[in-house]
């Protein structure tokens, strides 16, 4: 996902941290839907970023 | 930092982002606050502006300078309006009683025929440039005297922004917020579905994270001035004044609806009068369509009617709640019709000569500045250029013609155009205020 949306690798709290933004615990939800929550807020921060924004 | 040969490459990834991010994130909008440019105000007193933009160039024929009986007149006739001597076309009947608070123009002229550039012309008071985008009124009202307001943004545009110069070189930070449809205010400003507060938190602060290294690494002001905006942004969507966008929270909402009129315009005047209540500086409220080139008779009512409800309703309103002597109304277009008739029963563009009007915040109204000649061809008398009026409402504002602000490659402008005057070696404005509007 760094790869494709910033186009470099991310770091290793990066990458904690957007492991940790992809478990969604949400019991209303199937495991499928909760899984994509999980993956939509990884993309939703990074293309959210000025990082993304500003590097032409 | 603005590398402009990359951006020559049709749509640019930072066009694209930014785009997408206005459609789908609603966050291209929100101006903010640097209180070291507070000025005190110069001049008149007014402190709001609802600037009506015609879109797409009206006839002054038809509106606020009739000719009946004469060969260009066509079959529009005049009627009284209770002041000697000043009559308006028939199409505006609750504007013609209302005329001792409406100052006219008569005399506007401009220098193009073409619709975009007359437009960026009218509302920038500077001629379109390839190197520089020139800001617009309500960004040059937020950088000469400071935002007025915490969460609210200084100005709104209320109807089609596409194409508007917007805040120019003074960047994303003095730029107005875009309403498109008044019945729905802004646009895309609650969570996207299947997200709650909860997870809208946890996604903010997944982003700020990813950003961190970004933004120590690179402080330039463009990168400073989004991260503030969208914080503007975040802090607009959770406060208590976005109800002063959702027009179903305005008293007596049906009655008013039936006075403004059910239409774009109407609901936009009465958008635009609870947004300078609430404090909103300058608002923009569009009504376009007046592109006539064909059978003007038939699509003629289909404009003038919302415009005379919409601001016949508006001065009742700004008066019954005493803000008509703080806000100027202004109505113009890009410029006038062809007093000619073409073949196909409708009139052409025509920059040479055409009107414009002026009401409240000190503009002295029942009367007319300027005059066109006998046939509604050119300006007979005092013509008034978009800097000139541009100008007339800054004056009546207390905005300061003379200060200058530089652009970023270090270019001098003024809010109503410069020129150099050579006696004092200094750029002075070259828009000049009507003075005669003023009582």
């Amino acid at each position: 996902m760094f790869l494709s949306i910033l186009g470099r690798y991310p770091s290793s709290e990066e990458k904690s941290k957007a492991q940790s933004g992809m478990r969604v615990r949400d019991k209303s939800i199937s495991d499928e839907a909760a899984e994509a929550k999980g993956i939509g807020s990884v993309v939703w921060a990074l293309v959210n970023t000025r990082e993304f924004l500003f590097i032409q | 930092m603005n590398v402009n040969y990359k951006k020559w490459d049709g749509l640019s990834r930072r066009s694209f982002v930014k785009n997408t991010a206005r459609t789908a994130l609603g966050v291209s909008i929100l101006p903010y606050a640097n209180p070291n440019e507070v000025l005190a105000a110069s001049g008149g007193k007014a402190e709001h502006c609802i600037f009506f933009y015609m879109g797409g160039a009206m006839s002054h024929m038809e509106t606020f300078d009739p000719k009946p009986g004469t060969e260009t007149g066509g079959k529009t006739s005049a009627i009284d309006t209770g002041i000697a001597g000043i009559k308006f076309a028939e199409y505006l009947p609750n504007l013609a009683k209302r005329a001792k608070d409406i100052a006219v123009i008569r005399s506007m002229t401009q220098k193009t025929g073409d619709h975009q550039d007359a437009r960026y012309w009218l509302t920038t008071s500077y001629q379109p440039r390839s190197t520089i985008v020139h800001p617009s009124m309500g960004a040059w009202g937020q950088r000469l005297q400071g935002k007025r307001l915490e969460t609210l943004p200084d100005s709104v545009i209320i109807g089609n922004s596409n194409n508007h110069p917007g805040p120019g070189f003074f960047g994303p930070t003095y730029a107005p917020l875009p309403v498109a449809d008044p019945d729905v205010g802004i646009d895309n400003i609650g969570f996207a579905r299947g997200v709650n507060e909860d997870l809208f938190e946890k996604r903010l602060e997944l982003m700020n994270t990813f950003d961190a290294g970004f933004r120590s690494k690179f402080q330039h002001d463009e990168v400073k001035s989004y991260t503030q905006y969208y914080d503007e942004t975040l802090k607009l969507m959770q406060s208590e004044d976005l109800e002063q966008f959702d027009l179903s929270k305005e008293p007596d909402y049906q009655k008013k609806t039936q006075r403004y009129g059910n239409t774009r315009v109407g609901k936009g005047a009465m958008l635009a009068k609870r947004l300078i209540k609430a404090g909103v500086r300058f608002v923009e409220v569009g009504h376009g369509g007046w592109d006539m080139h064909d059978e003007l008779w038939d699509r003629i009512e289909g404009k003038t009617n919302p415009i005379d409800m919409a601001l016949s309703a508006l001065i009742d309103d700004l008066k019954a709640e005493g803000l008509f002597d703080k806000t100027v109304i202004a109505l113009a277009t890009e410029f006038g019709r062809t007093p000619v008739i073409n073949v196909n029963g409708g009139r052409d563009h025509h920059p040479r000569c055409f009107s414009a009007m002026l009401a409240g915040g000190g503009i002295q109204g029942g009367q007319v500045y300027g005059a066109s000649d006998e046939a509604g061809n050119g300006v007979k008398e005092n013509p008034v250029e978009p800097k000139d009026f541009n100008a007339t409402i800054a004056h009546a504002m207390g905005l300061d013609l003379n200060k200058v602000v530089y652009s970023p490659t270090g270019r001098p402008f003024l809010i109503a155009g410069h020129t150099h005057d050579k006696a004092t070696d200094s750029i002075v404005t070259e828009g000049k205020p009507i003075m005669p509007l003023f009582s």
